[in-house]
């Protein structure tokens, strides 16, 4: 099987290789799926680390979506490339997190510890990088999936519409409120 | 307005976004295991894909005699009903038989009527054969 994995680097092009890849994991040759994993994992992590802006967090969700991608790679039927299919995995996964971490922040904001260990980790932070986080944070959530895909991972409007599902026209809408969204915070920071 | 984006990009791009080793070891043997262990789900199922993995594998295990059986069945019956159904009805379109025969004849007064004819039809044979046996 593994052989078969290797043949395929051979004869196709990199997103061929890819859906070949997939497709042959998903029948269950763990070779092609630990290839799948070692070409996507720092992508996944990215996406997730731009998402969430923490690091331990973004390491979970990467974690998460490695250990679904087995029974997720079953529904994966080469219409679209693998990996405009693995960010909308990922940027999925991402929005689960951050709804988890809503309810779980309701749960404890209660305790002042937590908060203080917050304020702690952001003193020793670069001031950049948590104005960053800050303004990630403070984002709608479909504005910060344009925001990681489109500015952070320099995608295209049609790219992400791809891998968000919807049109073009939307993303680029989406883009524009981004800017809005940036300058209002702007104003009210200020 | 597009400062603050340009913003967003630099800062996102002087992001350190490299994935410590040990996270990635972790991830990497976690999602190896889920998927033997997806494998294994899928071999003692017995399904189909389980087939096809045991063939990977190099060795054959034939599914239970009912889903073979199942099998082979499944797509011949329903498309041969679902054939001879549309056959039918094709068929009754064609012909146009005049279907009120049927119901008059299946509906219960007449089944009564019937009854009833065939119990004078004897009275009258009876009837008959009585004036047989008087005759001289």
């Amino acid at each position: 099987m593994g052989e078969r994995s290797k043949k395929v680097d051979c004869e196709l092009s990199s997103d061929q290789q890819e859906k070949a890849l997939a497709l042959l994991a998903a029948k269950g040759d763990g070779d092609a799926f630990r290839r799948l994993l070692e070409h996507h994992y720092d992508m996944m992590f990215r996406v997730a680390y731009r998402f969430c802006g923490h690091r331990e967090e973004a390491e979970d969700i990467a974690q998460d979506v490695c250990v679904s991608l087995p029974k997720r790679l079953k529904s994966f039927n080469g219409d679209a490339a693998f990996s405009t299919w693995l960010y909308r995995v990922v940027v999925n996964a991402c929005k689960d997190a951050s709804r988890k971490k809503v309810t779980r922040q309701r749960l404890y904001s209660d305790y002042a510890e937590v908060d203080m260990l917050r304020r702690e980790a952001a003193h020793d932070e670069h001031i950049q990088m948590e104005w960053l986080r800050n303004t990630m944070m403070d984002l709608p959530e479909d504005l910060r999936d344009v925001a990681v895909l489109v500015v952070g991972e320099g995608m295209s409007h049609a790219q992400a519409a791809d891998v968000m599902n919807v049109k073009e026209g939307t993303i680029s809408w989406r883009v524009s409120e981004l800017k809005k969204a940036l300058r209002r915070l702007a104003e009210e920071t200020a | 307005m597009t400062d603050k984006l340009e913003k967003l990009e630099e800062l996102f791009g002087s992001q350190d976004v490299t994935p410590r080793k040990e996270a990635k070891a972790e991830a990497f043997s976690a999602a190896i295991q889920a998927f033997e262990l997806e494998k294994s789900s899928e071999y003692f199922q017995g399904n189909e894909s389980g087939v096809r993995l045991n063939q990977q594998g190099g060795e054959m295990k034939p599914l239970s005699k009912w889903r073979r059986m199942m099998n082979a069945l499944n797509s011949r019956f329903t498309y041969g009903l679902m054939g001879s159904a549309s056959v039918a009805v094709l068929a009754l379109v064609v012909v146009g038989p005049n279907m009120t025969d049927c119901c008059v004849m299946m509906s219960p007064a007449n089944q009564n009527n019937g009854l009833i004819r065939l119990q004078s039809k004897r009275k009258r044979l009876q009837k008959r054969q009585f004036v047989r046996r008087c005759k001289p």
